[in-house]
């Protein structure tokens, strides 16, 4: 036998009991190595934070760019209601959409910006649940699995809550399981809302009472945050009694106080309570998105008198604009909401003066102010957590709710005049139900401007938004359609149950 | 009786003389004649006084390496040879040799085949009598003296076959001495030698050059077009070299029928999508790659990056070597790592009778590349050198600066806004802030730079009838009409080593190619619609004018041009193959291989590239990524073939494991303060990373049987089971097979006698098959949850953050492919011209897909089977023709046609299905509808739309199936070709040839026109000379507006935006010169030619647009390469 024979049966021998050694294990590849299942999310306490980590973090980044809950809500609530403008102007035809409120079904932000990152976040929280449903008995610490159920039912609420005030009606996803929920349809709002309360209640009865679980820090949803989203939905709900009780709740516990309108924004304020953490090491790091919208990146105000005239020069302005305007303005009717001696309104905004010529004629822009820092640096020092929920809110929550019983008017007054009295702004002269309801919707565009699109949720719960928008030169022609935004396109043809809101 | 080459005969006695083999005039090949001419200039040497014979052929191979072949005998010692030469041509001294001895000798190109006189026959008498029962022993070899094992011996009048061993001898029994023996091998010329009582006849075949007989690689062992069942496209070294391209896969576009080659960009790495017989997929998010091959070793890439989706393009592409999605351009083709020049040929294998055997993996078509192998004979040098030049041939003609004011100030005029230099509605940089005398040409600045190509490759190949060997070495640098820095280098090195023992029995072969490339890119895409008036790239200092865009708060469109992007890829792919003849008939063969694929990309942002105003000071920004793969596979066989009855079996039976495993990885760096430190990942202020991964394996056995009667009726029959590791546990196995028939009428009696003279071959055949496929990507039946997004997910509360990263579904399985064929294959005029005409009909059923979801489940797709049924059915015709063959003129032609159409079957429930307002069952999938344009409407300047429901609106409604309801859109358009293919002819006068190659596609194409002009940007002149202006005026282009609105939006939803765009392009044009041996001989070379080729010469097309092929206004156009070479041998 030659050589080469023997060379040649060996290797088939070789060949063969590797063969031998079974069929099924030559297609049995490794578990990959950049990933777990999730069933092993849930078999420890580290493990399971980090998914619980992974929401918040999904909740404060979209691939680098706003998401539905860090500045875009803001932004395009604040364009769609008649607090903000967005200086590109035409140029950004996407940004002009909202301000005009002509939106179209293929309007990217409303698609990549609010819907989606949402609903992305609906399917974390739905997965954290039912793994920590399905854990085993001995895989994680009982508290650990209350907690952060509670933590995954409160953002299921919150992301719920934001959804059905843009869009309306829309689908309850519950499951992770694509078959049951990819062909659901679209549920009434009030189903929505039921979903979104009974998550919250749930939620506060899995939630500790303090800050332990954000070992102090403000940033992690609990008793508190639960109470107080629920205090809002109570309101929109028209469920006055309730909002009142789960508001009182909040403003009279020791944890919570209103600072100085300067410090009410700074991480873990005691007006907050609920904070975003931010992450210095991504976009847009030390800062806010809001911050990085609102704020231009030259203060006029800050510069010396002959400076600011060199600046406003008619000949060089136009080249120094886009330095010295944000990208996203206050509107000049806005502003003339400010009560005289408003504090709010030299602490939380700021302008840049402009030329006397045409087409400027010295109508100042003005800027949101309320989040400082616009130049940000990565692993830069952060001073401001993005705020969700403050006691500011709860107090006009609580008064709105006691004018429109009107059991308690003198309490409702009072609620008012502790958000006034830090704003340096005398008590309220309004007494009766009707013009203390005036006076709170009054207070709440001038306390929550330019956050989580107050005002355009207020518009549209308080059926003002047609009169108040229609009116508006830059919003005609003007439909009451205009109200919802239109669901992403994509979906609509993914999902022939789901059907498009009407106009779109 | 024994054969061999020059070896000593063992030792002991015999009979005295003996006989070598006999070769009669007839079984010379007159075409070997006058190739061995050139041989006779080798002189011989030789000074010998009564030398065996043997001893001395030996000495004479030695010095001319020439072979001599003849029958020895144990006594043939006896024969002493005295001759005295002094550097005599070899002729000459074979003459001498031979004088006097009773051999005759003939000269086949490199081989001395030497024959006995007669005088010593033994003697025949008793054959005589026993007329049919003469044994005949001979042997079968090929010009290179190498011998053929299992070449087919059959007898004309029994119809008796043997095969010959792995010597090449064979022994056939109960011959009539005036009996015919028919002598073939695949890929080599049939000789039809008369016995005329001789029991030794021994052959010399020839390759076959004519298309019908050449060798064509398959699945596992080579055919040719003669006996094939099943459908095999081929392109061979000679089509590739004429093309100045650097992707093996542009060299294929329009030269195979079925097979559509489209470039996604315009830079040289980029993504290809490669489509063969049409779209499978109801879902555009799996890609149509077909399995790649290269000498055996399957180019398997996992895209654990995820797949690159094009604009232009209904189907994913991988993303391919790139799968950190570095690169602006989709990704780079793992082609782009094989150096063209060491590819021998590329088969395109089709149907399923020819893909069966790969089962799964070639369920989208297999390619075959085989590169090139050394060939017995004398040492030879190739050398190419080639230099060339790549230049735009045409620009968008767009307006200049005072048109371009005109224009928006019409356009605001139209709006009634007031133009202004304050933000908001009538925000107009260019009219106020921007300098109006201002005129650039963007197309010209951007894309107006010739590019270089030059190219070297040297081979050095030879080699003996036990070893050949091929070493070569290639580079090639090239930049584009695109590069403002850089350029893109190649650099290969390929061996091939093929060695056999002394007893013929075990044999290996053993290729490596290795390739480096460096690809450097510039990204300017998008640019040439900006304002003519638009400010400077650069300021003065030479730096990004950043301060002048910004001033007009207008986002700077060249930040990307100051990046630095490069990849650089090692590639390696080799093969070993040891193959041992057990027994007669009976292989094992036993397959290694193995590729890698090792890449490295940078791309750098740095800080001078960035706005130095911006509200964060800019800090520069690096990427590093690695991409990694490894397949390997190990193939074992055993193949038999014997002849049973009268007809040959081949049975091959074999298994296959292969694993393949991509690793991607991207480290992110950030915050630089300084950009000369930017490549140091350690001068980062952040450091971020993401790994991505994937291991696929895959396993098989599988058998082929193939049973030729008669060298008539062909039956193939293949069957497998496959095994992948992409499925869940419980669904990994499947089985699947194909039959395929060939009837060769042309050899049946009676057809003969009926068939024109004209018509010299006429083949039927056909095949059916089913084959699975597992291509869906990896782990998707598995959740995973991890932090590889990209950007990452970054920590939260001092936790690391875990999220889902896809959606998983654990109950999918494998898809299933049925695919039919039929083929009528005819040659006319002794195989001048050749006809293969194919109808192929494909099913792909239970479709494996990234089912879209709506977002609100959490994520867009989920990887699942469908109930789609899609048909992909249509015609090829191959045609290839000498017209003229002359000795100083030839001319001969080939050209392919291929028409698919596509049709959705069947899909129950579609109603639910994510398709159906997008598909109609019993339609192609390639429909899109549209709204019927009626043109401009003279009112308003406003496009104009038919109403189909007349209810008085125009609406384009997504919700709801097109054409339904409220929906408009009802002109359907098919955007797949009509058909498509090539044709190529080849002239030759003299030692002068020219060949053009044209490509032409019959389809319906996005036109230029799709927009409405008037906004910050700059517009064609034929928009802006065509539109409305005044009402009641008849236009062709719409109003001029800086705020286009829903009718103008809903144009390209319509069939104004859709048009011919079928074309005809030159593809390839080359013209060589080769010298006469006389001169090359005088240069000190054996072969000297000078060659011009030029890619893209021109385009007939009625498109509306620059190039058929460049659908985007404003986009980059095809440029023109020319090159110019010389190619020597030494």
């Amino acid at each position: 036998m030659s050589t080469q024979y023997k060379i040649f049966t060996t290797l088939v021998i070789v060949w063969m009991a590797v063969a031998a050694s079974g069929c099924k294990k030559l297609v049995e590849v490794p578990a990959p190595n950049t990933s777990i299942t999730l069933s092993e999310v849930f078999t420890s306490n580290a493990h399971a934070n980090s998914a619980m980590a992974g929401l918040y973090s999904k909740m404060m980044s979209n691939s680098g760019s706003l998401t539905f809950s860090n500045g875009a809500i803001s932004i395009y609530a604040g364009l769609s209601s008649d607090e903000l403008l967005n200086f590109s102007g035409t140029t950004n035809l996407m940004d002009y959409q909202f301000y005009t409120n002509q939106l179209t079904s293929a309007n990217g932000p409303v698609a990549s910006y609010l819907w989606t990152p949402a609903y992305s976040v609906v399917y974390g929280a739905n997965a954290c649940i039912e793994g920590l449903t399905a854990a085993a008995p001995d895989a994680l610490d009982d508290s650990i699995r209350n907690e952060l159920t509670g933590e995954a039912k409160f953002i299921r609420a919150f992301c719920y809550f934001y959804l059905t005030n843009l869009f309306g009606d829309v689908p309850i996803v519950l499951s992770t399981d694509f078959n049951k929920t990819s062909l659901l349809a679209k549920s009434p709002q009030a189903d929505v809302y039921k979903q979104i309360i009974s998550d919250l209640k749930d939620a506060q009865s899995l939630l500790p009472k303090d800050f332990s679980v954000g070992k102090g820090e403000r940033i992690r949803a609990n008793y508190w945050a639960a109470t107080a989203l629920l205090a809002r939905v109570y309101l929109y709900q028209k469920d006055w009694a309730d909002a009142e009780a789960q508001a009182s709740a909040v403003i009279g516990n020791s944890l919570f106080s209103l600072p100085t309108l300067a410090n009410a924004f700074l991480k873990n304020s005691s007006e907050s309570i609920l904070q975003f953490q931010e992450n210095a090491t991504v976009l847009p790091y030390n800062t806010t998105w809001e911050a990085y919208e609102f704020v231009p990146t030259f203060r006029y105000t800050t510069y010396d008198p002959i400076t600011q005239a060199s600046l406003i020069n008619p000949f060089l302005f136009p080249s120094y604009a886009a330095f010295l305007v944000a990208p996203y303005c206050l509107t000049n009717s806005f502003m003339t909401n400010f009560e005289t001696g408003d504090k709010r309104r030299s602490t939380w905004t700021d302008s840049t003066a402009t030329p006397s010529t045409a087409p400027y004629n010295s109508v100042p822009y003005y800027f949101a102010f309320k989040y400082t820092l616009k130049v940000s640096t990565l692993n830069g020092a952060i001073t401001q957590y993005y705020t969700v929920l403050r006691l500011a809110e709860q107090y006009l929550i609580r008064a709105e709710a006691r004018a429109q019983q009107g059991t308690n008017l003198t309490g409702a007054a009072s609620d008012l005049n502790a958000v006034r009295t830090r704003a340096g702004l005398a008590n309220t002269s309004a007494s009766t139900s009707t013009d203390l309801l005036t006076a709170v919707a009054h207070e709440r565009q001038v306390e929550l401007f330019a956050e989580w699109g107050h005002r355009w949720l207020d518009l549209k719960r308080t059926g003002q938004a047609s009169s108040v928008l229609s009116a508006l030169s830059y919003k005609k022609p003007w439909s009451d359609n205009w109200l919802l935004y239109p669901i992403p396109v994509l979906d609509i043809t993914d999902d022939p149950n789901l059907i498009q809101n009407t106009g779109y | 009786m024994e054969f061999s080459f020059h070896r000593p005969a063992a030792p002991g006695a015999g009979r005295k003389i003996l006989l070598i083999m006999r070769l009669t005039a007839i079984l010379l090949l007159t075409g070997c004649l006058h190739v061995a001419a050139s041989g006779h200039s080798q002189t011989v040497s030789l000074s010998v006084s009564g030398a065996p014979l043997e001893k001395v052929c030996e000495d004479i191979e030695a010095q001319t390496g020439y072979y001599f072949v003849y029958t020895k005998h144990k006594n043939d010692k006896s024969y002493a040879v005295s001759v005295h030469l002094n550097n005599v041509p070899l002729s000459e001294a074979l003459r001498k040799v031979f004088d006097g001895l009773p051999f005759t000798y003939q000269l086949f190109d490199k081989v001395v085949v030497v024959t006995s006189t007669g005088q010593d026959q033994p003697d025949n008498t008793a054959t005589d009598i026993l007329k049919d029962t003469l044994e005949v022993k001979g042997r079968v070899i090929n010009l290179q003296a190498e011998p053929l094992v299992n070449a087919s011996v059959t007898s004309l009048k029994t119809k008796k076959s043997v095969q010959t061993n792995a010597k090449g001898q064979y022994s056939i029994m109960g011959l009539a001495p005036d009996d015919e023996l028919i002598i073939s091998y695949v890929g080599y010329k049939t000789q039809k030698i008369k016995i005329a009582g001789r029991s030794d006849i021994s052959a010399v075949l020839e390759v076959s050059n004519d298309e019908l007989d050449k060798a064509v690689v398959q699945a596992y062992g080579t055919t040719s077009q003669r006996f094939t069942t099943g459908n095999i496209g081929v392109v061979t070294a000679e089509d590739i070299r004429k093309q100045p391209v650097t992707n093996p896969l542009l060299a294929l576009e329009g030269r195979v029928a079925g097979l559509v080659i489209t470039p996604q960009t315009g830079y040289e790495s980029g993504p290809i999508k490669v489509e063969i017989r049409g779209r499978n997929g109801v879902n555009p998010l799996f890609t149509s790659d077909p399995l790649y091959i290269i000498d055996g070793v399957p180019l398997t890439i996992l895209d654990v990056g995820g797949v690159h989706m094009s604009a232009y393009s209904s189907n994913a592409i991988s993303a391919g070597i790139d799968q950190t999605h570095i690169s602006f351009i989709g990704g780079q083709s793992p082609l782009a790592s094989i150096n063209p020049a060491d590819i021998e040929s590329i088969e395109v294998l089709k149907d399923a009778d020819a893909t069966a055997i790969y089962g799964s993996r070639g369920a989208a078509g297999v390619i075959l590349i085989t590169t090139k192998k050394g060939k017995a004979g004398k040492s030879r040098f190739d050398l190419d050198v080639s230099q060339g030049l790549s230049y735009i041939t045409r620009y968008w003609d767009m307006l200049n600066t005072p048109q371009y004011l005109q224009m928006r100030r019409e356009a605001f005029k139209n709006d009634g806004i007031t133009p202004s230099a304050a933000a908001g509605t009538g925000f107009a940089p260019d009219l106020y802030i921007w300098d109006t005398t201002r005129y650039t040409n963007w197309q010209k600045y951007l894309f107006g730079n010739a590019g270089k190509w030059t190219n070297v490759q040297g081979a050095y190949s030879g080699g003996t009838a036990q070893t050949t060997y091929r070493l070569a070495a290639g580079y090639g640098r090239t930049t584009d009409i695109s590069t403002f820095h850089g350029a893109n280098q190649k650099a290969s090195l390929a061996v091939n080593l093929n060695t056999t023992n002394v007893n013929q029995r075990f044999k290996t072969a053993f290729t490596a190619n290795f390739t480096y490339t460096d690809y450097n890119m510039n990204n300017i895409t998008g640019v040439a619609t900006l304002a003519p008036n638009a400010p400077a790239i650069y300021d003065s200092t030479g730096n990004f004018n950043y301060a002048q865009w910004d001033a007009s708060s207008t986002n700077f469109p060249f930040t990307s041009m100051g990046w630095t992007y490069e990849s650089k890829t090692n590639f390696l792919t080799s093969n070993l193959s040891l193959s041992y003849n057990i027994l007669k008939g009976l292989i094992a063969r036993a397959s290694f291989g193995y590729n890698l694929s090792m890449n490295s990309q940078v791309q750098l942002q740095p800080i001078s590239s960035q706005d130095p105003h911006a509200a964060t000071k800019p800090t520069g920004r690096a990427l590093f990524g690695t991409n990694q793969l490894h397949n390997w596979i190990i193939e074992p066989q055993l193949e038999y073939t014997s002849f049973i009855g009268r007809g040959a079996l081949d049975v091959l039976g074999g298994a296959t494991v292969q694993a393949n495993s991509t690793v991607a990885q991207t480290v992110t760096g950030g915050g630089y303060t300084d950009d000369v430190l930017l490549r140091s990942i350690s001068n980062a202020l952040t450091i971020t990373a993401i790994n991505n991964s994937g291991m696929y394996k895959y396993a098989g056995i599988f058998a082929r049987i193939n049973y030729r009667l008669d060298n008539k009726y062909i039956l193939n029959l293949n069957g497998r089971r496959d095994g992948s590791s992409r499925f869940g546990p419980g669904k990994q196995f499947g089985d699947f097979g194909s039959v395929g028939a060939a009837w060769i009428m042309s050899e049946e009696g009676w057809m003969k006698k009926v068939l024109p003279k004209a018509i010299s071959f006429v083949k039927l055949r056909g095949s059916y098959g089913i084959t699975g496929s597992d291509a869906v990507g990896d782990y998707q039946y598995l959740s995973q949850w991890g932090n590889n997004s990209s950007p990452q997910i970054s920590s939260y509360d001092g936790y690391s953050a875990l999220v889902a990263l896809i959606e998983d579904n654990p109950n999918f399985h494998w898809q299933v492919n049925k695919k039919l064929e039929g083929a009528l294959d005819l040659s006319f005029l002794e195989d001048h011209i050749n006809l293969e005409a194919a109808y192929y009909r494909n099913r792909c059923n239970n479709q494996l897909i990234g089912f879209p979801t709506p977002s609100f489940t959490g994520f867009s797709s989920v990887t699942a089977n469908s109930p789609a049924n899609v048909q992909n059915l249509g015609w090829e015709f191959q045609l290839s023709a000498r017209i003229i063959e002359k000795k100083n003129f030839s001319w001969s032609t080939n050209f392919d046609l291929s028409l698919n159409r596509n049709k959705l079957l069947g899909y129950p429930h579609i109603d639910q299905s994510p398709y159906y307002n997008t598909l109609k069952i019993g339609q192609s999938l390639d429909n899109i509808y549209l709204l019927k344009y009626t043109g401009i409407n003279p009112a308003n300047g406003h496009y104009s739309y038919y109403d189909r429901n007349h209810d008085d609106t125009i609406i384009v409604n997504d919700n709801i199936p097109r054409g339904t309801g409220n929906d408009d859109r009802f002109v359907p358009v098919n955007l797949n070709p009509k058909f498509s293919g090539g044709w190529g002819h080849q002239f030759t006068y003299k030692r002068v040839m020219l060949s053009a190659f044209f490509t032409f596609r019959k389809q319906t194409g996005n036109n230029a026109l799709g927009y409405t002009a008037g906004t910050l940007g700059n517009t064609s002149v034929w928009q802006f000379q065509h539109r409305w202006q005044s009402p009641g005026q008849e236009a062709l282009a719409p109003r001029l507006t800086t705020k286009p609105g829903y009718s103008d939006g809903l144009f390209s939803s319509s069939t104004g935006n859709w048009s011919d765009a079928s074309f005809i392009r030159l593809q390839t044009l080359n013209l060589s010169y080769t010298v006469s041996d006389k001169w090359a001989r005088k240069a000190g070379m054996s072969r000297m030619a000078f060659m011009l080729s030029a890619q893209n010469i021109f385009i007939i097309t009625s498109y509306k647009g620059i190039d058929p092929e460049v659908p985007t206004f404003g986009g980059m156009p095809p440029a023109r390469t020319i090159t110019a070479g010389l190619s020597c041998s030494f």
